[in-house]
């Protein structure tokens, strides 16, 4: 949930979009991803690779890998220090598998 | 301490039974315990579970002035791609 | 590319140091793998001493970056340093994994890598919703998001009741704050035991009625009692309820937060029954501040470790060069106090690096100004993260003579000198 500050001043009221998992989310300019998917009430960035449990940001400060997602080009990234790109897409690691996958796939078939 | 279990290494979903099965085998310090259980050996490189693994196997310092942990540190302190290690390597 | 000095991290300390040293006519680069730079000063807000101006971290933060660039020091942000050589060679890339790094030779490196929370497990704490009290502090006062809209914090101290206080301030329901489990990864916390360590923060507290009881605390006996006649319903401060008798079994939840479990717990810190389940979508966990050194680790301090510097911290002298030639420490790794420490530190830092490197005019006076800077700014910290700092401090010194010692000892016997 976003919140005006009581005491500190606003942040920046520019709007920008982006994607997770291919739905469309909206982000103030500025915010991390991980943030900008917590103010939208999406806490939950991965399954665990072992027991596929459900994991998100924890630490906040880029320490713990916990939250790690993926962006086609650019590979492995954490969500919790690295801001959101206008209209970039981003993905979870099981999504961005099963994507390639699907793209390995349709190119044999071509 | 109750009853539920839980993770001490995040990265390798370690529990508190797998240290403590580690440990009944034979582990004595958080070295062999990162051995045979993986634990402290994931993307985060123990930052997380260090100070857990040496709370629960206190390293014995006689001395005050000590090298660090039994988990070494070692390069990369980050994950980066083999294409910067290679770099590193060539340039030398 | 070739400068006198690689300064990691960009916080009060990084920033500080490298003012000194930019503005004496160094070249000097700041490496910090944040957004902005700043460090924790970012997320940072309080009340001064009289309880009526709030002191701003991020004010702070933009007015060491806006000297920083004056002083013509060069600022990297979203990078990080992955490895050190020595001579030095600092290896360092974005946070992404597929860009090609860079490497950057210094003739001194200073780390003013701050800190990282001590992680405290607790059943359940892999669920998404819970948080380190860090990322809480990050996501109100930087993003201004609140973590959640019904928040149990664990862990009483200093930063999780200030932190507490700011989701609060921000609209959050801060249902209560709780002891940490009994366990080796609280340090065996307890109600009794805690009591000692929250006497020194009472002078801290808002209320005439905290200050009056904290009188109480000073003795043994007086918290004896304190901790047997605790009130069930907890002592409020700013209106959220802080639980000395209580504390979390386990955080419920199929794929996020959903309640957590809270038991009752003797003065010892054992649980004796009175179990609640209590709905909530946060909790947040403060396990302490342990000092971030890996880097020093890896490039082969030695190391001390000091319960009043708040964990294993490298080696130094007063000049806080550790044990490493040309490698200097500054800020919360060298022992957690606090954001004015840090900046004293790190002006101390910029000022013997100038010295070693005779960079600049620096005379005996300036060292011991800045010497005093920072005893003077520990004195005046309103914030203390430890009682026995001051003492710790001396241990080290101490430690470090000895080191010293040693080593000529060593020399005078024929053995290769290792150290500085």
């Amino acid at each position: 949930m976003r919140i005006q500050h009581p005491i500190l001043p606003s942040r920046s009221t520019k709007t920008i979009s982006f994607s997770f998992n291919h739905k469309m989310y909206q982000a103030r300019e500025g915010e991390t991803i991980a943030i900008a998917l917590w103010a939208n009430g999406v806490k939950t960035l991965r399954n665990s690779e072992k027991n596929h449990e459900p994991r998100g940001m924890y630490c906040g400060i880029g320490q713990c890998y916990e939250c790690r997602i993926y962006h086609p080009k650019i590979g492995l990234l954490k969500a919790c220090t690295t801001r959101v790109t206008d209209g970039d897409h981003y993905f979870s690691k099981e999504s961005f598998n099963e994507m390639d996958l699907a793209r390995k796939g349709g190119g044999n078939e071509g | 301490m109750c009853n539920h279990s839980f993770i001490i290494c995040r990265c390798e979903e370690v529990s508190i039974e797998d240290i403590q099965d580690a440990i009944a085998a034979g582990a004595s310090n958080s070295q062999e315990v990162k051995m045979s259980t993986r634990a402290g050996m994931g993307i985060c490189q123990g930052r997380l579970c260090r100070p857990l693994l040496k709370a629960l196997l206190p390293d014995n310092h006689k001395e005050s002035v000590h090298s660090p942990s039994q988990l070494t540190f070692h390069q990369p302190v980050r994950p980066v791609s083999l294409a910067k290690i290679v770099k590193k390597e060539n340039s030398i | 590319m070739k400068v006198d000095v690689v300064v990691v991290g960009g916080g009060p300390a990084g920033l500080s140091a490298a003012i000194e040293i930019g503005s004496r006519g160094g070249h000097v680069v700041v490496v910090d793998d944040h957004p902005t730079p700043g460090g924790k000063l970012l997320g940072q807000l309080h009340q001064e001493g009289n309880h009526s101006n709030w002191w701003k971290g991020f004010e702070l933060a933009q007015e060491l970056k806006q000297k920083a660039l004056a002083a013509n020091v060069c600022i990297l942000s979203e990078k990080q340093v992955w490895g050190m050589e020595p001579g030095w060679k600092v290896h360092i890339s974005d946070l992404v994994q597929n860009d090609t790094g860079m490497e950057i030779q210094a003739d001194c490196v200073l780390l003013a890598t701050g800190a990282v929370e001590k992680p405290m497990p607790i059943p359940g704490w892999t669920l998404p919703g819970v948080l380190a009290i860090g990322a809480a502090q990050v996501m109100t006062n930087v993003y201004q998001v609140l973590p959640g809209k019904k928040v149990i914090v664990a862990g009483i101290d200093i930063l999780s009741l200030s932190i507490a206080r700011s989701m609060k301030l921000a609209g959050a329901d801060v249902e209560g704050i709780y002891m940490l489990p009994h366990s080796p990864f609280s340090n065996y916390a307890s109600p009794l035991l805690h009591l000692e360590t929250l006497n020194e923060m009472t002078d801290f507290a808002p209320s005439k009625m905290i200050r009056l009881t904290g009188k109480l605390l000073k003795s043994k006996t007086g918290r004896k009692l304190a901790a047997q006649f605790y009130p069930p319903m907890g002592i409020k401060m700013w209106g959220i309820p802080i639980h000395l008798r209580r504390t979390i079994l386990s955080i419920n939840g199929t794929h996020e937060v959903e309640s957590v479990t809270i038991t009752k717990i003797d003065v010892n810190g054992n649980p004796i029954g009175e179990q609640k389940v209590i709905q909530a979508d946060t909790v947040c966990i403060s396990g302490g501040l342990s000092p971030l050194y890996e880097l020093a680790a890896m490039a082969g301090c030695k190391f001390v470790t000091l319960e009043g510097l708040s964990g294993t911290v490298p080696l130094h002298n007063k000049e806080l060069e550790t044990t490493v030639p040309n490698l200097f420490v500054a800020g919360n790794i060298t022992g957690i106090e606090g954001a004015k420490v840090a900046m004293a530190q790190g002006a101390l830092a910029g000022k013997s690096i100038c010295n070693k490197l005779r960079i600049g005019n620096l005379k005996i006076a300036d060292m011991e100004e800045a010497l005093s800077f920072v005893e003077h700014s520990r004195k005046l910290s309103d914030i203390q993260f430890h009682p026995k700092v001051s003492e710790a401090r001396e241990h080290l010194d101490d430690l470090w003579k000895t080191l010293i010692k040693d080593v000529s000892r060593e020399d005078k016997n024929g053995s290769n000198q290792k150290l500085y």
